[in-house]
Parts: C-alpha cells; sequence; structure tokens
C-alpha cells in the first residue's frame, strides 16, 4: 500500500519534470499514434461506410460519428484544463502551464469540430443550421472561452506570467459554463420550447453503437497524441537554452 | 470602514470625478446604441416595448464593458498600484473599493438613465421598477467580470475584454430581461432578482481573490 | 450508400475532410515547431 502510494507521489514528481517528460513522450508517441490512427480509422470507416442506413435521417447521420466525438473530446480536454489550472495556480508546476497552453487550440479545434459538423448534421435532418438551445450555445461559449485563453496566453511576453493569467481565466470559465448552461437550459423552457428536439428519441441499435465507441476511443487517443506532440515542441521552445536539451 | 479604506475611497471617488469622461462616455454610448436598435429594426412602439427590456440590458451591459476594463491601468501606469502589490497591504480593500467607484461612476448614471427607455423604447411604465432593480443587481456583477477582464490585460488594450466579460454575463443578461419579461406576464420577478443576488455574492470573493492574483502576476 | 451523391451525403464527406483537416493541423503544425526548433539547436551546437 506504501508502495503503491510512493510510486504515484514519484510519478507525480516525474511529471513535472520536463527532460523526464520530453523522453517519456518520445518513446510513447509512435506507439500512440499507431492506437490511435488504428482506432480512429477502424470507428471512422466502419461508421461512416458500412454501418446501417438510419430510417428516419438516412445516411446523413453518419456525421455522428465524428460529432458526437468531437464534443465529448471538447468538453474533456476543458475539464483537463481546469484540473491544470488548479495545480498550475497553487504548486506552480510549470509542466501544468505546458498543458494548459498546448490543449487550448485542440480544444478549440475540436469545438470547432463540433459545431460545425453539428451545424451541417442539422440542417437537412432538422432544417435549421443552428438553434439557441442550451447544448449549442453552452458549446458556442467554450468555443469563445478557448479563444480567449489563446488570446490571453499570447499576449504576456513572460511565459510564468502567462502560465497564472491563463490558469485564473480557465478556472473562472470553469466555475461559470456550468452556470451559462443552465440558465440557458431554463432559459429556452422558459420561452417557447423548442419545436425541434435534439434529443434522441430513438435508441441506438448495436451496429450504430459499437462504431462510435471505437470513434470515440480514436478521438481521444489522437487529443491525446496531438497535446503529447504539443507539448513536446512547447518544452523545446522554453527549454531551448537550458543544458539538459542541448545536450539531448 | 478602516481609515485607509475611507482614504482610497475618497481618492477614487475624486480622480474619477475629476475626469468627466468616466460618466459621460458611458451614458453617451448608450444613448447611442439605444437609438440604433429602433434604426435598424423597426420604429413601430409595438415591436419597440416588445424588446425594450432586452435592448436596454444589451445596451447597459455593451456600455460598462466600455469603461471597466481599464479600472486598473491609470494606477498601473503611475506606479501606485506597485505599493499595493509589492508590499502586499490591504490588495482586497484596493480591488474592492476600486470597482465600487468605477461601477458608481459607470453603471449608476446608466441605470438612472435607462429611465428614458419608458420613452426611447416604449418600455410598459408599470415595468420600469423591475428593470431599474435588474439593472442594479445585474450590473455589480458585469463589474465583477470587466475587472478581472482589466486585471488580466493590465496595461494593454486588447479585445481581451469583450471576449471575456460578455460570454461570463450571459446568465446575469438571462436573468434580468426575464424578470422583466415574467413581470410583464404577470409572473413575480422575485425569483430573478433573488437569483441575481446570489450570483453576486458568490462571485463576489472569488472575482475579487481572481483579481489580486491576476494583478500580482503583473510584479512577478 | 453513402455513395450515392444525393444532397446529403455530400454533407457527411464534407464532414469527414473538415475531421480529416483539422486532426492533421492539430498533429502537423507541433510537429513542424518541434522539427524547427531542433534544427535551431542543431546550428547552435556546431
Amino acid at each position: 500500500m506504501n508502495r503503491a502510494f510512493n510510486s504515484l507521489k514519484t510519478f507525480y514528481h516525474k511529471l513535472g519534470s520536463s527532460p523526464w517528460f520530453y523522453r517519456i513522450s518520445e518513446i510513447t508517441i509512435p506507439y500512440l499514434a499507431l492506437f490511435s490512427f488504428l482506432f480512429l480509422s477502424i470507428g471512422i470507416v466502419w461508421g461512416v461506410f458500412f454501418s446501417p442506413t438510419d430510417f428516419k435521417q438516412g445516411d446523413v447521420y453518419r456525421i455522428i460519428y465524428m460529432h458526437v466525438p468531437a464534443a465529448s473530446v471538447s468538453q474533456s480536454i476543458y475539464y483537463t484544463m481546469t484540473v491544470a489550472a488548479v495545480v498550475s495556480i497553487i504548486w506552480r508546476m510549470k509542466m501544468a502551464g505546458i498543458f494548459i497552453k498546448s490543449m487550448a487550440p485542440i480544444g478549440a479545434s475540436f469545438t470547432f469540430l463540433a459545431l460545425i459538423s453539428g451545424s451541417i448534421w442539422g440542417q437537412p435532418t432538422w432544417g435549421t443550421w443552428w438553434i439557441w438551445d442550451a447544448r449549442l450555445t453552452s458549446t458556442l461559449v467554450l468555443f469563445i472561452f478557448y479563444i480567449a485563453i489563446i488570446s490571453l496566453y499570447s499576449s504576456f511576453s513572460e511565459k510564468k506570467s502567462a502560465d497564472q493569467a491563463v490558469s485564473i481565466l480557465t478556472l473562472v470559465g470553469a466555475v461559470n459554463l456550468p452556470i451559462i448552461k443552465k440558465s440557458v437550459d431554463w432559459w429556452n423552457t422558459l420561452h417557447q420550447p423548442a419545436s425541434i428536439k435534439f434529443t434522441e428519441s430513438s435508441s441506438i441499435s448495436p451496429e450504430m453503437l459499437y462504431p462510435l465507441i471505437i470513434s470515440i476511443f480514436g478521438f481521444y487517443l489522437v487529443v491525446l497524441l496531438s497535446g503529447l506532440m504539443a507539448m513536446r515542441a512547447e518544452i523545446a521552445k522554453r527549454e531551448i537554452n537550458k543544458e539538459w536539451f542541448k545536450n539531448y | 470602514m478602516t481609515n485607509l479604506a475611507k482614504r482610497i475611497f475618497y481618492k477614487e471617488f475624486v480622480s474619477y470625478r475629476k475626469r468627466s469622461s468616466t460618466y459621460l462616455s458611458p451614458i453617451v454610448f448608450f444613448l447611442i446604441t439605444i437609438a440604433l436598435y429602433p434604426l435598424a429594426l423597426s420604429n413601430d412602439p409595438a415591436d419597440l416595448s416588445f424588446l425594450a427590456p432586452g435592448i436596454t440590458w444589451i445596451c447597459v451591459l455593451l456600455s460598462t464593458l466600455l469603461s471597466i476594463q481599464n479600472i486598473f491601468n491609470e494606477d498601473f501606469e503611475d506606479g501606485s498600484l506597485d505599493i499595493f502589490f509589492s508590499l502586499r497591504v490591504s490588495t482586497l480593500t484596493l480591488v474592492i473599493l476600486k470597482i465600487l467607484v468605477n461601477w458608481i461612476f459607470s453603471s449608476l448614471p446608466i441605470i438612472i438613465l435607462s429611465s428614458t427607455v419608458v420613452f426611447l423604447l416604449f418600455l410598459p411604465s408599470e415595468s420600469l421598477v423591475i428593470l431599474l432593480t435588474s439593472l442594479l443587481l445585474g450590473t455589480p456583477v458585469i463589474s465583477l467580470f470587466g475587472a478581472l477582464a482589466g486585471a488580466l490585460s493590465l496595461g494593454k488594450s486588447s479585445i481581451l475584454g469583450p471576449a471575456i466579460v460578455l460570454p461570463l454575463s450571459l446568465p446575469v443578461l438571462i436573468l434580468g430581461t426575464s424578470a422583466v419579461t415574467s413581470f410583464l406576464n404577470g409572473e413575480n420577478p422575485s425569483f430573478y432578482f433573488l437569483m441575481m443576488l446570489a450570483i453576486f455574492i458568490f462571485l463576489l470573493p472569488l472575482i475579487c481573490y481572481a483579481c489580486i492574483g491576476a494583478l500580482r502576476l503583473h510584479y512577478e | 450508400m453513402i455513395y450515392d451523391f444525393n444532397d446529403y451525403n455530400l454533407h457527411v464527406w464534407l464532414v469527414l475532410l473538415i475531421t480529416i483537416a483539422l486532426i492533421s493541423l492539430n498533429l502537423i503544425v507541433p510537429k513542424v515547431r518541434l522539427n524547427k526548433l531542433n534544427k535551431l539547436k542543431k546550428i547552435d551546437k556546431n
């Protein structure tokens, strides 16, 4: 029990060390790339090309294999950034700051993908490109937060202050996102309820579900992969004058 | 109130009062943006009176945005902020009082002026008190977010302010306008008022400490 | 099937295209940045 706790502690300390992270990520990235490509291609190809045609929506529903994973990933990335923000503010861990800086553009891209794919799916299926319901509005706000984080980071000349500022912004956003979501949700029930229902009224069949799960897993892996690569690039940028990097 | 707090408040108050632009520019901006809506949408009184609460709230939101962002800039530039932050003395008092004085000079005139919306946008006069109360409860929260945006982008003129303040102010906007429209539909708006008050009380310590943390960044 | 290029299936191809574009962008940009920095490091070394 004690040994497990100790190894966890050492792992946590190692996470905070850039050279260790740089070395480990270099080793794991090829395997991660392989698996993520595998899961992603199997999930998407199976889902988009080989899953059965939906009775109600025809073939357009296949966008689900890219829309749902993107939406799921976009929210999860923000949660991890919130954790990193807490670590960065309380323990001033450099790697946490690097994490936030690297993940923000990735989060923004996938939120963007979720929004666009949702719009493109919505137009033929429900007749509209957009609707101001709780989910779409809060996703749009999430996208704006990501962009704000990226632009706040770039406005600072010193990396340490940039990390702290961005952590504060991330935390404030994290506290407010549920409030925004709840208030828009509740505002929608207050005014006319949407004549267009976005909830899945039909339960999804297994032949459609399995590729979706594989695709979601693939997206998470690819986000992990992009995150590692982006963090490596950021570490290189920050530590370019350090001895350990020069002799790598 | 401690002596220091009184002195800070007095100094802030006087410095805002001296520069008339602090309360005049929000007023001008508010009136102009109010005028834009009938010109762009429709000058039919029925249409406007339906839209009036929302339009008023949006114009108030944008007008306060104008002035809240350079809340810390002047003190940062002339170095007086340094004294507070390098000595770690009374930073909370300073932040709270600054936000308060800024609110008095930028939001309060607009709130008073928004009564004219009864004429300009044909807001039903019985709902005026509700509108004013909702503004009184909601604008402090907007000021809090604006102060945070100002603290994060200290000394730089960045477009970050609106990008931070507006999304965060969505709940307050929704609650404020819902208070008025629900009153016009015959319901009791006290729920919305209590929610806005709750949000303010919840966020006040949180955002103030976030502001202090953000300001401290510039002194490391 | 999805190869019937009726109106709506173009939507699916479009989303697929955007997905591939965004994922590859998120993979290529860090790689290019890292390569540039490593090249800089090599020049510094010599």
